[in-house]
């Protein structure tokens, strides 16, 4: 390789690569090295990721930038058959947190379970509330929720159980980006008259309001009548 | 786009910024599953294994890093992960399978990911002169012939390509780098043998 070159105008001076080459003698002829991924593998991942996102927590990802569709060996379904499913989905699951909640009178707190929603459908929450002096203090137990995108947070409401002119409070907000973990939630607002627990995702900048893309949802007490 | 944008949009998973970073970095990915399987089925599911858990935790990742040396610790683990499910090893103490159990080593990998970076953004024509004179072992004649060129042309494409690689591999060279350990975010150690000290 570092025969005369003829036909050139740049100086004949191949010294830095022979020197490299001889501090990595193997790695120009490491057949992995010049392995090439099977052409299909692009759109694999590509279809791989959209369907991620549009099955475990399409609300996060939608708001950015929507995904195309795929073109890799693996189709995503089309969309409105998902969203289809996903209006059956969240009638089902929210009749179903109405008998997931329980009331624990043992003195250790009040204990109460959520579910996720179509939104995100692989999270679901434990937690307990103790009234202290100070407020009611929540304690959840989060597990397969995705980390907020960048631009996103989560924030938990405690709400009146009247759906079509609910009374919302918020109690906290947090972002998940550590993986699941504990999140410790305050409120001033009774569990008698707010028994809804709920957890959206919110854009940041969006304004205090909630924004109705609820991710969790549970009772607070012993039957939820959202 | 350059790599912090690239790192900064990949949460989003919009399907031309996945695109973007398979393009720059998806076949150092399978270079490196390659290196650790010897498989290239095995290697096509941990590269995709690779993207996904990275776009997973691509929130937690801070753009101002570099995104290759990321993707690349990712790819190791998933590799090494993958072999250790092929192998059937018994996994008793995780820090010295990197050392004892697993070729090649972390070194080892690091530049085979650096020198496929680097072999990526050559040009085409002289990716391919490179291949045929240092992997197919072809003499300047050959591959003249094979690629219906000049040998001049072959000569001064070699030229020219050497002379990229030399800059974009420099600090590879052992003089010139920290430890593959140091670079991919300590990844455990560096599996060169080293580990009685």
């Amino acid at each position: 390789m570092s025969d005369k070159h003829e036909d050139i105008d740049e100086p004949v001076d191949d010294a830095a690569f022979d020197a490299l080459v001889a501090q990595l003698p193997d790695a120009l002829r490491d057949p992995a090295v010049w392995a090439e991924p099977p052409p299909w593998l692009a759109d694999s991942i590509v279809a791989a990721i959209a369907d991620e996102r549009a099955e475990a927590a399409p609300a996060v990802a939608a708001p950015a930038i929507p995904a195309a569709p795929a073109k890799g060996r693996r189709q995503r379904r089309p969309r409105q058959t998902w969203w289809l499913a996903a209006a059956a989905a969240v009638i089902a699951i929210v009749a179903a947190v109405g008998i997931i909640a329980t009331r624990n009178s043992g003195g250790g707190g009040e204990e109460f379970a959520m579910a996720g929603t179509d939104l995100a459908s692989g999270a679901s929450a434990t937690g307990h509330f103790d009234d202290t002096d100070s407020g009611l203090e929540i304690v959840l137990d989060i597990s397969g929720l995705p980390p907020a995108p960048d631009g996103f947070f989560y924030e938990a409401w405690m709400r009146t159980a009247n759906d079509d002119a609910p009374d919302l409070t918020a109690v906290g907000t947090f972002h998940m980006r550590g993986g699941d973990s504990t999140v410790t939630l305050w409120s001033a607002v009774d569990v008698d008259t707010h028994p809804i627990i709920t957890v959206t995702l919110q854009e940041e900048g969006a304004g205090p309001e909630s924004s109705g893309q609820v991710v969790l949802r549970g009772s607070l007490v012993g039957e939820s009548s959202g | 786009m350059d790599d912090r944008e690239l790192a900064r949009r990949f949460p989003s998973g919009d399907e031309q910024v996945v695109r973007a970073v398979y393009e720059r970095y998806g076949r150092a990915v399978h270079t490196i599953a390659v290196s650790v399987l010897h498989d290239q089925s095995a290697a096509a599911d941990v590269v995709q294994a690779t993207f996904l858990n990275a776009w997973r935790a691509a929130s937690r990742f801070t753009p101002d890093r570099d995104l290759g040396p990321w993707l690349y610790s990712i790819a190791r683990r998933q590799a090494i992960d993958a072999y250790r499910k092929t192998r059937r090893i018994e996994v008793t103490d995780t820090e010295s399978m990197d050392i004892v159990e697993l070729p090649p080593s972390l070194e080892r990998t690091w530049e085979a990911w650096e020198v496929r970076v680097a072999l990526d953004k050559l040009p085409a024509d002289e990716r391919e002169i490179v291949r045929l004179g240092w992997f197919d072992g072809l003499s300047h004649p050959e591959v003249a012939e094979r690629l219906g060129i000049p040998v001049g042309t072959v000569k001064s494409r070699m030229h020219r390509a050497h002379r990229r690689l030399a800059t974009l591999l420099a600090h590879v060279a052992p003089e010139n780098r920290s430890s593959a350990s140091d670079v991919v975010g300590g990844d455990g150690q560096s599996g060169t043998g080293d580990e009685s000290e």
